[in-house]
């Protein structure tokens, strides 16, 4: 549940000052790591300079360029008014309660029920829907499902949320990189002999997404609570966003192109009903609050 | 742009002609049943709307892509979106105002705006009266967009 109440203004100082963390932190995390790891390898400095440069490279890109790396990754296309006139002309209604900019809309094709919002901030945000939550909700209830998106970018969630995304994503591939040289030189190991390799890459495979979902955790599940109050605050019919999440609970598809580092994005866990969703494991380490905390959150408001 | 929507959504209308006619005539007939308030003449006109109904069924069934049917949808989108944003945009002068106001009266802020003069903000007002709620000639026609 929501920790304490914060205004906007405190949110937004909030989120920018987390980001700022976020991408310290993951930088000395890096680093740090990378100089323990040449302490006991005993190397040169060079994988330090290599670290420092992998970890401000992939910070800088997750500020600037985060939401097109993951508006492609999930396979999402910018549509015109003509093509989506609810989506479209629902954005535009939202932006002028909200008075922010206009955002670019975009759309994944996919059966699945889904929408998320990302950008730096409200001058370059995106908002992204799925064609079969366009399909099977009403205006109204796409308003509101809009409206959580929108509040999202109104208070610097997305931000946070994208650099977050990109980290993450960078810190699997890079845990995947170690893991795999670490297993093809301890095949080698009779020329080689570095079983080194293997013990450090170990502790990294297990390690690192652990943290990284941890972060992930800490960041997205408060987050939905406060979105869902904002949204009714810009629609002030919190029976449709009930509705909407009502719909959305019902609805089985897992959507395909979500990756794990981009789940917390989303509305809901882009995985239920897949097998991924299923395990039990999974619903502890979940992104998102449970969808009937959010609706009994909703209906107290009625 | 929607005065044109709905008069193109009137010519499509008129191959249904024939059917608005019956329909005025069943209303026609409710109205005076109604006003009489004789059962028997209530049957009768529940008959007629029922009739009525099913030839309007036939008519829907048998051109299942009424061509009105685009256009009327198009002209509910429009209404329902230009409406949406009237509200909301009645409703963030409602907002900012009422900000504004109460800034205007509390501690701290309320220093400030005695300092400079802030005045009160009326926010939303609907006039009830006035030269608005007359309707001009010029006002009648329907701008032309081809």
């Amino acid at each position: 549940m929501p920790e304490n109440i914060l205004n906007v203004y405190e949110q937004v100082e909030r989120n920018k000052l987390r980001s700022a963390l976020v991408i310290v932190g993951f930088i000395f995390f890096v680093v740090g790591f990378v100089w323990l790891v040449g302490q006991i390898l005993q190397t040169d400095s060079s994988l330090i300079v290599a670290a420092i440069v992998f970890s401000l490279g992939s910070s800088l890109t997750g500020y600037f360029w985060g939401d097109k790396i993951i508006l492609t990754l999930s396979r999402a296309r910018q549509v015109s008014k003509k093509e989506y006139f609810d989506l479209y002309t629902v954005t535009e209604n939202l932006c002028l309660a909200a008075q922010i900019p206009f955002p670019k809309i975009y759309v994944i094709k996919s059966p699945a029920m889904n929408a998320f919002a990302t950008g730096r901030d409200p001058k370059h945000a995106v908002v992204c829907a799925t064609t079969g939550l366009i399909e099977k909700l009403n205006r109204s209830e796409l308003e509101a499902v809009i409206a959580h998106e929108i509040s999202h970018i109104v208070g610097y969630d997305i931000r946070l949320m994208t650099i977050v995304a990109i980290l993450v994503g960078m810190v699997t591939l890079l845990s995947d990189w170690i893991w795999r040289t670490g297993r093809s030189s301890g095949n080698s190991r009779r020329q080689k002999g570095n079983p080194l390799n293997l013990i450090i890459g170990l502790p990294v495979l297990v390690l690192t997404p652990l943290v990284a979902k941890l972060i992930q955790l800490a960041i997205s599940r408060s987050r939905e609570y406060l979105a869902d109050a904002s949204a009714v605050k810009l629609t002030r019919q919190p029976q449709e966003l009930i509705n909407a999440l009502k719909k959305l609970k019902v609805d089985n598809f897992p959507l395909r192109s979500a990756r794990s580092a981009t789940a917390h994005l989303y509305i809901t866990n882009p995985f239920k009903g897949s097998a991924r969703g299923l395990s039990r494991l999974n619903h502890l380490f979940s992104t998102h609050p449970p969808l009937e905390n959010r609706i009994s959150a909703l209906e107290k408001m009625i | 742009m929607i005065p044109n929507l709905a008069a193109s959504a009137n010519k499509y209308f008129k191959h249904e002609k024939s059917i608005l006619k019956a329909l005025a005539e069943a209303r026609k007939a409710i109205t005076e049943a109604v006003k009489s308030g004789q059962t028997a003449k209530m049957l009768d006109a529940q008959d007629m709307v029922q009739k009525l109904l099913g030839s309007i069924k036939v008519v829907v069934e048998s051109n299942p892509e009424l061509k009105a049917a685009g256009v009327v949808t198009r002209l509910m989108e429009e209404l329902r979106d230009t409406s949406d944003k009237i509200m909301y945009a009645r409703r963030t002068l409602i907002d900012l105002s009422a900000d504004y106001n109460r800034m205007r009266v509390t501690i701290p802020s309320n220093l400030v705006a005695k300092l400079f003069g802030f005045r009160e903000e009326k926010g939303l007002t609907t006039p009830i009266s006035g030269a608005h709620l007359e309707v001009s000639p010029e006002e009648m026609k329907t701008p032309k967009i081809s």
